[in-house]
């Protein structure tokens, strides 16, 4: 068993950063991310050959993988309990049980779409918006027929102007985002100005739409997707009340990211709930410190920032580490802290302008039918979770044993934040009270032979 | 209700490479022999090389589901891999020689 002074769980922007900062300042430092590639999401395939043709703020991404090159930096190893003292038992790519016992751990596992339980979304040929990025950056592929995105958020609109760039048929984009009011343009937009980059990104992405022939819908609402045993066409309603069908193979999605925050939640470390983001944001201090001592946490897995916060994040994190294992004092962790504690400040106040722009649509599962599947796995729709909870199930751990809502391969991924949305509806709590299922070790289904491996770790577990 | 398009063709994957470059890797799905690149996952490959009707079906309920996420969040692109079951195709790298298997309720294939 290795006993490194930091393990970070997840290879993306602030997991890459954190190990360079905390390398730099002498710390041994060892990483395990589950995918056979760094880079995350926003760096994905960042260390191909053909990266390049994304654009220079993508090209970062590759210098940023160079640098994190190192001994004891795991890829397809996944971390599947960890322990409160930051022990942490994962699996490797030949399916081996390993056991890192750190002095510091941080968690850096991102985001991932936020789930959209809508008609026919269960359907094969609808896929995330961040899936078909993930093809383009990291298997340099695009759609083969006829694609229509459908949803809000900053990502549909860079996905489009990317998949038009490289030439992919796109047959429409139907945006749910709703009419920005200028009340809420006015108040967000003076903080938006301090990142004039980043706004002029989002008019590039608009103006490059604009002059493409791909069908734009603006404010579509009540979308569903037929097909028999595929998607074959959405229908919506635009937004001068006429009904529409598109014809399509490929249906992408798309409503906001959320944290990917199941280690935290194993931790059970404390979380608030962020209304502006309508997600849980672990609690963090500016360092990156959870409720847990000697836990920390960093980038978009603790609330969504975006990628340059993530960056400062793992950096921040990774100083203050040092500090507490004594590598540095108060006054050198102070000095190099302040740029990037500054950095982050100014990206985290561009944040109000995209949250008010790009509120939850097609996701809200207050609003969807009753025989809407909202779990997945297990087959449970909206309908079923209402009655459950007309039985007398209260929480989010009643319902799973009512319904098996959650309890599938998922463990709740794609169900939670709507199980807790239609339980605020149905009984007048808010969703911060409400709060998500217990999340339990492992954190995702492994086989049994596979732990039984390490009978010492089957014994300490059991114990 | 208008309907703009003629109906989308019937039977071919999703996505297409870029480059025409030929993969190097050999695997092997349901005892047909596939070329993969290097870099590619079990899910990238399957979602260039077959129907996205045809990739499993679910164990709870029988219908088709297809990769959804590639981001290792969703379990809805679970296959065997040399004999493992439930294994998550987009977090797996392709490998000279390995055995991919579709997931059908069962034993029943397609």
């Amino acid at each position: 068993m290795s006993a490194p002074d930091l393990l970070i769980v997840g290879g993306g922007a602030a997991g890459l950063s954190a190990a360079i900062i905390a390398r730099e300042l002498g710390l041994s430092v060892e990483l395990l991310d589950e995918r056979p590639a760094f880079g995350g999401n926003y760096f994905a395939g960042a260390g191909n050959p053909s990266a390049g043709r994304l654009g220079e703020g993508y090209a970062q991404g590759a210098d940023l993988l160079r640098k994190a090159n190192g001994p004891r930096m795991h890829n397809g190893a996944f971390a599947w309990r960890i322990e409160p003292d930051g022990k942490t038992y994962f699996i490797d790519p030949a399916s081996k049980v390993g056991r890192i016992s750190p002095r510091r751990l941080l968690i850096a596992t991102g985001a991932q779409e936020r789930p959209v339980p809508i008609p026919g979304a269960l359907l094969p040929g609808v896929m995330y918006a961040g899936a078909a990025q993930l093809m383009l950056k990291t298997f340099g592929s695009i759609p083969a027929g006829r694609a229509v995105l459908v949803g809000s958020g900053p990502l549909l609109l860079l996905l489009a102007k990317q998949l038009l760039g490289q030439g992919a048929a796109l047959a429409a984009m139907i945006e749910t985002t709703p009419r920005a009011g200028l009340l809420t343009t006015a108040r967000s937009l003076p903080s938006a100005l301090k990142v004039p980059a980043l706004l002029s990104e989002g008019l590039s992405f608009r103006s490059a739409l604009r002059k493409s022939s791909m069908a734009w819908h603006r404010q579509a609402s009540g979308i569903f997707i037929s097909g028999r045993d595929k998607a074959g066409s959405v229908t919506f309603t635009d937004r001068h009340g006429r009904r529409h069908t598109i014809m399509a193979d490929l249906i992408l999605l798309h409503d906001g990211v959320i944290p990917n925050d199941h280690v935290a939640r194993q931790l059970k470390c404390k979380e608030t709930w962020n209304p502006r983001q309508h997600c849980f944001n672990t609690t963090v201090d500016q360092w990156g410190e959870t409720s847990r001592k000697g836990i920390f946490a960093a980038g978009d897995c603790t609330g969504i920032w975006g990628v340059e916060a993530a960056r400062r994040s793992g950096e921040i994190a990774a100083i203050e580490i040092a500090r507490q294992l004594g590598f540095i004092n108060a006054d050198e962790r102070d000095r190099r802290a302040a740029e990037p504690l500054r950095q982050r400040a100014r990206q985290v106040a561009f944040r109000p302008f995209v949250e008010t722009h790009f509120p939850p649509t097609l996701s809200r599962a207050e609003f969807a039918h009753d025989d809407t599947v909202i779990c997945r796995c297990e087959t449970v729709t909206a309908g079923e979770i209402r009655l459950a909870i007309r039985q007398g199930a209260s929480g989010p751990d009643q319902l799973k044993s009512f319904t098996r809502c959650g309890m599938g391969p998922c463990q709740g991924r794609s169900c939670a934040m709507a199980v807790a949305e239609i339980l605020a509806s149905e009984t007048g709590q808010s969703i911060g009270e409400i709060g998500r299922h217990d999340i339990r070790a492992p954190l995702k289904p492994l086989p049994l032979g596979q732990i039984a491996t390490v009978r010492d770790a089957v014994e300490e577990i059991v114990a | 209700m208008t309907q703009q398009n003629k109906p989308a063709s019937s039977h071919f994957p999703l996505y297409r490479l870029l480059s025409d470059a030929p993969g190097g890797i050999v695997v092997d799905l349901d005892g047909e022999q596939l070329a993969a690149h290097s870099h590619e996952t079990v899910a990238s490959l399957m979602l260039r090389q077959i129907d996205p009707g045809q990739f499993r079906r679910s164990a709870v309920s029988g219908e088709p589901r297809a990769p959804l996420c590639m981001m290792g969040v969703c379990f809805e692109c679970l296959v065997e891999i040399d004999g493992q079951r439930n294994e998550q195709a987009c977090l797996v790298r392709v490998r000279s020689g390995m055995t991919i298997r579709r997931q059908f309720p069962r034993g029943e294939r397609q």
